[in-house]
């Protein structure tokens, strides 16, 4: 089950409703009516971040949630005992075409900055996705900068890098003349500044909306 | 110059040939409208520019305006049973549409037309009530007719005459007796018809709570929308309404009063809808309204629609409670393996 619709609304502009796992799993089922799960997210990864999910609608006793996981776009429901749900203000947009990053709280935009995008060849795929981690860098001078987030978004090119399963981050940069260009392996870079202030506001199941 | 002609030709012996003329009466218009929602129209009905007479009609409650409405032009000389559309055209905010045609009346002493929106609608959503007006024939006219005599000897006479009379309706015959005295022009005004019209304004909310508004409005699956439907006998006459709204739940629809209204009256329908998934989004509901007179004559339908965007997510409080803020991320020192 797929979808590509903007991200839900908690009844308020610009605001989103994340979902935080409370226990060490959660199951995912195809329906709320579903007999079976058809996948279990261990809450906190290999990193140790906390599992999250951005609600997409809801129902009695149950949340619809978008999936860290291939293909791009899945989606599934959990149990509403399983998550604990809070209010996000904040998304972000990013714009393939213009390689820019726009910054939303509330319905308002608060900053754009150049980013560098997928090449060609490597392209970052268009959709509606969510924060799943933040990864402070040892190196801040490194090709990650300070700080990376990572995208509920995976490469429909690349199955794996860097010993990673192809997932798609946001992060700082240490070629920031490349900024503004399409260069990157699919990740959206940032310059460190940039990536730095968004590390210090942005909650985990944030919005991240690319479009083409 | 007709009676003159007459008197010399009594003398004569032979009987003046028989004159029949038809006159035509014709009626000229011109519609002028303020704006699509806010409509003034203007009926004038003369005969062979003579006397005219003017009338005018409320089309209904101001909205919104927009640009560029289309509009239709009908005219009815049944009393409005039957309407017949004599132009089309568009106009925008603060322009006049004017529409002017000739057409023959008939014997009918009145003639009704109604200005029509089908397209464009002037707010954008919702067509404007259409606007009537009725004109009434003038008392009198002048009209210009030809006679034609022919002598004992074979000669013809030709003559023109023109003389202020009341419209003619039937063939007319002229004989040698005495011509009769010009009719008197009548003593008591021309008698209006009543001119029945009706406005209709949809308005909704969400919820059972708040005010009622024009929309659209947000609403999710689950939800309850209310629907306000007001009904204002606009017109000069007791009119009985009759109103439907399809999208209404069944046995939601209901009146807060009589639905008999006298002129300048309104009353209030209200109905409630809950959303499904299968509703269309955005979800229009449109009521229609009729109103017949005692005498039979229906007018309408007249319509005004509203509509709501489905919206996900929560609205409601059946769900669980969302309160707290989500916070900054908690960043995890780590090395990154993202695709960079």
């Amino acid at each position: 089950m797929t979808a590509n619709a903007l991200p839900a609304t908690a009844g308020r502009a610009g605001t989103s409703i994340v979902a935080q796992a409370t226990g060490s799993s959660v199951t995912v089922f195809r329906t709320p009516s579903a007999t079976r799960p058809f996948h279990v997210f261990r809450n906190s990864d290999a990193d140790g971040s906390p599992l999250v999910f951005l609600v997409r609608r809801q129902a009695r006793g149950w949340d619809q949630v978008r999936l860290p996981m291939r293909p791009n776009g899945s989606l599934g429901w959990v149990r509403a005992r399983a998550v604990t749900l809070a209010l996000d203000t904040y998304r972000l947009t990013v714009s393939l075409r213009r390689h820019r990053i726009t910054v939303w709280r509330g319905g308002r935009a608060i900053a754009r900055d150049p980013v560098a995008v997928g090449r060609s060849s490597l392209p970052t795929p268009p959709g509606v996705y969510y924060l799943t981690d933040l990864l402070r860098q040892a190196d801040p001078q490194g090709a990650y900068g300070p700080y990376a987030f990572g995208l509920s978004a995976f490469s429909e090119v690349l199955e794996t890098f860097g010993g990673g399963p192809g997932q798609i981050g946001l992060h700082g940069t240490n070629e920031p003349g490349l900024l503004g260009t399409s260069a990157s392996h699919g990740c959206i870079r940032v310059a460190n500044s940039v990536i730095t202030r968004l590390a210090r506001i942005l909650p985990l199941g944030t919005p991240v909306v690319i479009a083409p | 110059m007709v009676l003159h002609d007459f008197r010399r030709l009594r003398g004569q012996r032979h009987l003046l040939a028989l004159v029949v003329f038809l006159a035509l009466v014709s009626a000229v218009w011109f519609v002028p409208l303020a704006s699509a929602h806010n409509s003034l129209i203007t009926a004038t009905l003369g005969c062979d520019g003579g006397a005219t007479y003017t009338a005018t009609a409320w089309a209904g409650p101001s909205t919104a305006s927009r640009t560029n409405s289309d509009v239709r032009v009908f005219r009815s000389t049944d009393n409005g049973k039957t309407w017949t559309q004599v132009g089309q055209g568009q106009f925008k905010q603060a322009d006049a549409f004017s529409f002017s045609g000739t057409f023959s009346v008939g014997s009918s002493p009145t003639v009704r037309v109604m200005v029509q929106e089908f397209a464009n609608w002037g707010d954008g959503v919702h067509p404007a009530p259409p606007g009537y007006a009725t004109a009434t024939r003038p008392s009198h006219c002048t009209t210009t007719t030809t006679t034609t005599t022919t002598g004992t000897t074979g000669t013809t006479t030709t003559t023109t005459a023109t003389t202020t009379t009341p419209p003619p309706t039937t063939t007319t015959t002229v004989t040698t007796t005495p011509p009769p005295p010009p009719p008197a022009p009548p003593t008591t005004p021309p008698v209006i018809p009543p001119s029945p019209a009706i406005a209709i304004v949809k308005t909704e909310r969400v919820g059972h709570t708040g005010a009622y508004r024009r929309g659209p409005i947000s609403v999710a699956v689950g939800q309850t929308l209310d629907f306000q439907i007001l009904v204002t006998n606009t017109g000069d006459v007791a009119v009985t309404l009759t109103l439907t709204d399809r999208l209404c739940d069944a046995g939601t629809l209901r009146a807060a009063g009589t639905t008999t209204l006298a002129p300048g009256a309104s009353v209030t329908y209200t109905c409630t809808h809950r959303l499904v998934t299968a509703d269309a989004s955005p979800f229009v509901n449109t009521a229609f309204v009729t109103a017949a007179t005692a005498t039979g004559a229906v007018i309408g339908p007249v319509s005004s629609s509203v509509s709501a965007n489905r919206v996900r997510g929560v609205l409601g409080a059946t769900f669980k409670k969302v309160t707290p803020k989500a916070k900054p991320a908690k960043a995890v020192a780590a090395p990154a393996h993202f695709t960079g």
